[in-house]
């Protein structure tokens, strides 16, 4: 006999969230990113694949806030560019792994009989470092833009499969699941309004984190070249590009990578402090 | 029966534990939560007591308490918490540590919890042993064999070697009783021990623990939300009720005619006390909730006996005759209600 | 016509110990028989291990059994939906047996839409109708069920196997975690429904005491085999299996004095991976002989059935009878007649 009533955990999620500072920063500056590589036309007045050789690595200045590349370019206007693709690489990317993750562990928690199959084919995958994966994805299905949401999608997919299962596991544990098999309910009510109702928040949880695995994926494939080709910008290959130049225009590199390192921080932190606020044991 | 045939040395032998006043508060999320309010009781040597609650009266707060083994954001108060003469609140930590164990022990409603799941059974006897005694291990040894003989495990020699989750239920409430008596101790805790168990096993068990206890000499105080086990197991009885005590008697006065209102729905719940096939006597409505305790008698909103005054001022555990208190204000309730209706 | 038969049912667990372990078979359930008859409600008791969860779960269609024939009517049980058309169940544990995510009203309209038992227009007022005869407030309904007390929940999950319009409800031990003074409420409210629908119930338990206040009949198991079967009196005034009888001279009664001589059966119940020979039973009967380890003694008498090779030799046995002091009894008297009054009250406000 417990003591302790159950007070909705979502509501109390949230509550812990918003008391975290760092939940507040760490959003912050992800909208804002997000809302500067998407409005990046209207916020400046650079064309991001103009050239200017004239103009070419000069450090930052009033009129180039950031200073220019090495075709001279304004890096700013590259950065917000580069940005949007990463972005939308990782986003989609992982949405893709996320939806295909969720539905192969759920279905494996499920159908218990899949369980066996699904999950040495997640081993399998799960095998392969994930970089490792990625660029031999990348290699095979050639470049564009498919290709790399696929191949970040397929590479952060294991992972929230693995969790998927997990977390539909302990809720198939659950009575309730039982007293809606006996009311007579059909599969698909079972694994949406019961199951998946129930084991989503681990989940999410998991799938911010590995965000921030699928930008720096997107930004690796594109420093290692496999990514989208030149001159579309894109911040692991902006990063590539200023390394010939580390010595003479060093803030190139230094630029981009500190935009990566923020955007990953960020989903990482958010990831974090959701998953310290859905664990009830800390409080 | 036990109780009537306690010597009458226990009767007027100065008591092992009293507690006096004692109150306890959880510091939470959404504010204090009262969990014990006013509890007064004491145990003499090789009696039994059991407090008998629901969920919510706060009866495993007690234990605790008593152990000290309450969690960082209780807070105590309490006018006397007096062990074998001394003082357990004005005690350094560790000296109320060196106590646990050797002269007061807890065993638990769930023993799977309570035993280390990757030690074997020796290991975790041998080790309780040591904690407190300077003896070499293969003498540890023999000494845990022979505490699992006396519990009655067959083959303990062999049992010694075995793995918590390698026993049976039975078993290893068997080992923790073991383990909790492995030091004679003056004090066993017994907070609802055969809750999990099969009803044929919790016989073997209430027997166990009512026979080592005599043979030991040891007082205990027995937690259950069960009647049928108050009956087979208790000396005197208390009865908690959202925090508060609202009755103790000895068991046999209890049992004889229950003096609060709580009391009589708890034995009126019980099938046995109910015609066949009739409906049962239930308590009406549900335990409150501690943020919000009605004022006046906490009982009152459930009482079929309440009226304005039950709803207004609270009821003071007063004396009745035979050595007994209730904290109702119509206690004693057939002379006082009989006229009144 | 009775409403459920059984028939020589069986049901094995395969086990897997490791990774390259053998498997090995668990019979959990072996041959039972069964009649359950539309009204009635019929107890299945036992200790841990016994099965009785088990059947319960084939009798609800959520568990296949190996082998065996399960009746509804006399026709062959259906499957899936149809099946929880005619059986639903109450589960132990009221914090795990309603889906969190779903508001109480959902909870109860959801086997009555499902079923096409309402149109959903007018499912706001079968929620309400349902509520109010598991005696909880309409307004409940927008409730979720983390807000509402144990008690509170079984009765929603209650309701929620009323609103299939079901035969036949399994209470798998749907009592057993409640506070003792919310059992009786729950057990009184079982009754209740059972007066003003007819459905069966098949109510599981561990404890004895309140099967042998709310049942018609009773069926004892011991290691997946029923050993002792018939109306609840006989078997609780003359019981006539030696396990039954321990089960009853264990069971601590509510009054002071009236414990048998010690515990009833020594050991426990052994591993179903390593059934004895013979009656399983044997090894804790203090009767058993060299016939019982030789061979099953089969489960037959007219009414009052026993699966026994010595009961006839056993000696007389009671039952036990828990009478009240005169004492208790009046003031538990007392006690009645203020709640019946409490209630008129309170029903009289309410209208």
């Amino acid at each position: 006999m417990t003591d302790a009533t159950y007070t909705g955990s979502g509501s109390r999620t949230w509550r812990r969230l918003r008391r975290n500072p760092m939940v507040t920063i760490a959003l912050g500056v992800l909208i804002l990113i997000a809302l500067a590589a998407i409005f990046a036309p209207w916020l400046t007045s650079f064309d991001p694949y103009e050239t200017a050789l004239r103009q070419r690595l000069k450090p930052p200045s009033a009129e180039h806030l950031l200073g220019t590349d090495s075709q001279g370019r304004d890096l700013l206007t590259r950065l917000l560019y580069g940005a949007r693709t990463t972005l939308l690489i990782g986003c989609a990317g992982t949405a893709f792994g996320a939806l295909l993750g969720g539905a192969i562990g759920l279905c494996a928690a499920f159908y218990r009989r899949l369980d066996g199959v699904f999950m040495r084919v997640i081993d399998v995958f799960l095998s392969f470092p994930s970089i490792l994966f990625g660029l031999s994805l990348a290699a095979i299905l050639g470049p564009g833009l498919d290709s790399l949401i696929i191949a970040v999608g397929l590479s952060v997919m294991p992972g929230i499969a693995r969790i998927s299962r997990g977390a539909a596991l302990s809720v198939m544990a659950q009575d309730y699941m039982d007293s809606g098999r006996s009311i007579g309910l059909p599969d698909r009510s079972l694994l949406g309004r019961y199951l998946l109702a129930n084991a989503y928040p681990p989940i999410l949880t998991y799938t911010t984190l590995a965000f921030g695995d699928a930008v720096l994926l997107a930004a690796t494939l594109g420093f290692l070249g496999l990514g989208l080709q030149p001159p579309t910008a894109e911040l692991g290959s902006i990063a590539a590009e200023g390394r010939s130049f580390l010595f003479i225009a060093p803030h190139v590199s230094t630029a981009a990578s500190i935009l990566i390192f923020v955007i990953v921080l960020s989903f990482n932190l958010l990831g974090d402090a959701l998953r310290d606020a859905g664990d009830r044991r800390a409080s | 029966m036990k109780h009537m045939t306690l010597p009458d040395s226990v009767m007027t032998a100065p008591p092992l534990l009293t507690v006096e006043n004692l109150s306890v508060t959880f510091r939470t999320d959404s504010g204090p939560l009262p969990a014990l309010d006013g509890i007064s009781l004491s145990i003499r040597p090789g009696e039994t007591v059991a407090v008998v609650g629901e969920s919510g009266s706060g009866k495993s707060v007690l234990s605790l308490a008593v152990m000290g083994l309450l969690p960082p954001t209780a807070e105590l108060t309490a006018s006397g918490l007096i062990f074998d003469g001394e003082d357990l609140q004005a005690m350094s930590k560790r000296t109320r540590r060196d106590l646990r164990g050797r002269d007061m022990a807890m065993i638990f409603q769930e023993p799977s919890t309570a035993l280390n799941p990757v030690q074997r059974i020796g290991d975790q006897l041998i080790e309780a042993i040591r904690l407190h005694e300077d003896i070499p291990t293969p003498k540890a040894r023999a000494r845990a064999i022979e505490a699992l003989a006396a519990t009655g495990i067959p083959s303990p020699e062999l049992r010694v070697r075995a793995y918590p989750h390698e026993l049976s239920g039975g078993m290893r409430q068997r080992a923790l009783i073991a383990m909790a008596l492995i030091h004679r101790p003056r004090l066993l805790i017994a907070d609802e021990p055969t809750t999990a168990l099969d009803v044929t096993v919790q016989a073997q068990i209430l027997d166990l623990i009512r026979d080592l206890a005599r043979d030991n000499g040891t007082a205990t105080l027995f937690i259950t939300h069960d009647m049928g086990v108050v009956a087979e197991m208790a000396d005197r009885v208390a009865v908690l009720y959202a925090g508060r005590m609202v009755e103790t008697a000895s068991a046999s006065d209890l049992f004889e005619s229950p003096e609060h209102p709580y009391t009589l729905g708890l034995l009126g719940s019980m099938p046995q006390l109910n015609q066949r096939g009739a409906a049962m006597l239930p308590i009406a409505g549900t335990v409150p909730d501690l943020r919000q305790m009605p004022p006046g008698c906490h009982f009152h909103p459930r009482c079929p006996f309440a009226d304005h005054r039950c709803a207004t001022q609270r009821p003071d555990l007063r004396p009745l005759a035979g050595n007994r208190r209730s904290a109702c204000h119509y206690a004693p309730l057939l002379e006082t209600l009989e006229t009144r209706a | 016509m009775t409403l459920l038969t059984l028939r020589d049912v069986t049901r094995d667990f395969h086990l897997r110990g490791g990774v390259l372990g053998r498997r090995r078979t668990l019979r959990a359930l072996d041959g039972i028989d069964l009649v359950l008859h539309p009204g009635e409600t019929l107890a299945l008791v036992g200790e841990s291990g016994c099965g009785k969860s088990t059947l319960g779960r084939i009798v609800a269609g959520l568990l296949p059994a190996t082998s065996g024939e399960l009746l509804v009517e006399g026709k062959p049980a259906l499957k899936g939906k149809a099946r929880a058309r005619q059986i639903q169940v109450v589960f132990q544990d009221p914090f795990g047996s309603l889906n969190p995510r779903m508001s109480v009203g959902d909870l109860i309209a959801e086997p009555a839409l499902l079923h096409g038992l309402v149109e959903r227009r007018d499912v706001g007022r079968r929620v309400a109708e349902t509520l109010t005869l598991v005696g909880l407030r309409p307004a409940l309904a927008e409730r979720y069920p983390h807000e509402l007390s144990g008690g509170q929940r079984q009765r929603v999950a209650i309701a929620r196997a009323l609103a299939a319009e079901p035969r036949l409800i399994v209470c798998d031990e749907a009592v057993s975690a409640l506070d003792v003074s919310v059992q009786a409420q729950i057990a009184n409210l079982l009754q209740d429904i059972q007066r003003r629908t007819g459905v069966s119930l098949l109510f599981i338990s561990h404890g004895l005491s309140l099967v042998r206040h709310i049942s018609h009949r009773v069926a004892v198991m011991y290691l997946g085999r029923i050993v002792e079967e018939g109306p609840t009196e006989q078997v609780f005034d003359h019981p006539r299996h030696p396990y039954t009888r321990a089960l009853i001279s264990a069971t601590p009664e509510p009054l002071p004095g009236t414990t048998g001589p010690g515990a009833a059966l020594s050991g426990e119940v052994p591993s179903p991976l390593a059934l004895p020979s013979g009656c399983a039973f044997r090894t804790r009967c203090p009767h058993a002989t060299a016939q019982c380890a030789a061979s099953v003694p089969p489960l037959s008498g007219p009414e009052h059935a026993v699966a026994c090779w010595h009961t006839d030799t056993l000696p007389p046995h009671a039952g036990r009878h828990t009478e009240p002091t005169p004492r208790m009894a009046a003031a538990l008297d007392l006690y009645r007649r203020a709640a019946a009054r409490r209630q008129d009250l309170t029903e009289e406000t309410l209208t």
